[in-house]
């Protein structure tokens, strides 16, 4: 059996097709036999969201093995009330700094890219949305930043298909051209 | 084949719901914003894997204890996916009941796509062994990278030049 590539990711391709192929008969283990030449119609990002609020490592590993992503993009901080709160809270902090070590230690080392979000989205003008001049969200974000690089991933500030409101406070501060 | 709380739960719908936020190859058969859309063209066997997704996404209390590492999927069907490039099937099964596993000079033992093959093998209940020359005696050798054994057996099958591309091949010696 010959699993070659040309690149880190091509084999790590290589490696997950072949496992798709074990299989078992009469109880012993058994691969099917194949000749397979592949290469992703779009070499760039191909990213994959697990949309559960938590770190779903099973469901990253099937966007990775056989979806073929090589990006995962968490939406952990995504909370119906403030995305702060798992961030002030040392408690709700630390099982979230817990999680993303293991969606690194599962990720990071086949060079898979992945982000945890902060979505600041709430339907109710003043709770949730981003203060740009506050030195409290600024460091929440940080805080944030800091953590996933140290398991290996990268923040994103996620702005995704919803209406998002600006807070009273840039209201005021910033203005808006919105109406 | 589903365990039937896991069909049960497939049939009364996946708590969860998937988005891919980035386009996603068109030959995986599914509308490029919403994997939750998939054309009504799509065939049974481009299904199986998302089902055994959704399958995974409310897993029975024993498969977490059984896979810890939530490396679990993928599950067989036959066929890899997604549809590669270019795939030739034969109907025909090597045993991998005695491995060997050579790795090219561009491969470490470390690796952690290595461990990602011996885990799966593991799970089927193969101990593959690691070893050092082209020449050993096990049942069934998988080489892995550049080792240059062998390449007589590919014959004109080549690695894509491509980003990301692989060339997967199973061969008899000698046959």
């Amino acid at each position: 059996m010959f699993l070659k590539s040309r690149d880190f990711h091509g084999l790590l391709w290589a490696i997950t097709s072949f496992n798709q192929l074990i299989t078992a008969q009469n109880g012993q283990p058994m691969l099917r036999a194949a000749s397979i030449q592949d290469f992703p119609e779009f070499p760039g990002i191909r990213a994959f969201t697990p949309f559960k609020d938590d770190d779903q490592a099973d469901v990253a590993w099937f966007g990775v093995s056989v979806l073929r992503s090589n990006a995962v993009i968490y939406r952990q901080l995504r909370k119906p009330v403030d995305w702060r709160l798992p961030l002030r809270d040392e408690t709700q902090f630390n099982d979230w700094k817990a999680r993303t070590q293991k969606i690194g230690a599962q990720l990071t080392p086949l060079k898979i890219a992945w982000y945890d979000s902060i979505l600041p989205f709430n339907g109710h003008v003043g709770l949730g949305q981003v203060r740009s001049k506050s030195e409290e969200d600024f460091q929440l974000v940080v805080k944030a930043g800091l953590a996933l690089a140290e398991a290996g991933g990268s923040l994103c500030l996620l702005y995704d298909d919803y209406r998002f409101f600006l807070s009273p406070e840039d209201v005021r501060d910033f203005g808006t051209a919105r109406v | 084949m589903l365990h039937t709380a896991q069909a049960r739960r497939i049939a009364s719908g996946s708590p969860f719901v998937v988005r891919a936020t980035f386009p996603l190859p068109s030959r995986l058969g599914f509308d490029q914003r919403r994997l939750s859309t998939c054309p009504c063209s799509t065939t049974l066997q481009r299904l199986l894997p998302l089902l055994a997704f959704f399958a995974l996404s409310s897993p029975p209390d024993w498969a977490s204890a059984a896979d810890p590492d939530d490396r679990a999927v993928p599950y067989y069907t036959g066929t890899v996916y997604p549809t590669p490039q270019s795939a030739q099937y034969r109907d025909e099964f090597l045993p991998l009941t005695n491995v060997g596993l050579l790795l090219g000079k561009d491969v470490a033992p470390e690796d952690p796509r290595v461990a990602v093959l011996v885990e799966r093998l593991q799970r089927n209940g193969v101990q593959p062994r690691f070893v050092a020359s082209a020449e050993d005696r096990s049942e069934t050798l998988i080489l892995v990278g550049e080792t240059g054994a062998h390449e007589a057996l590919l014959g004109k099958l080549a690695v894509p030049a491509k980003a990301e591309g692989y060339l997967l091949h199973s061969a008899k010696n000698g046959a």
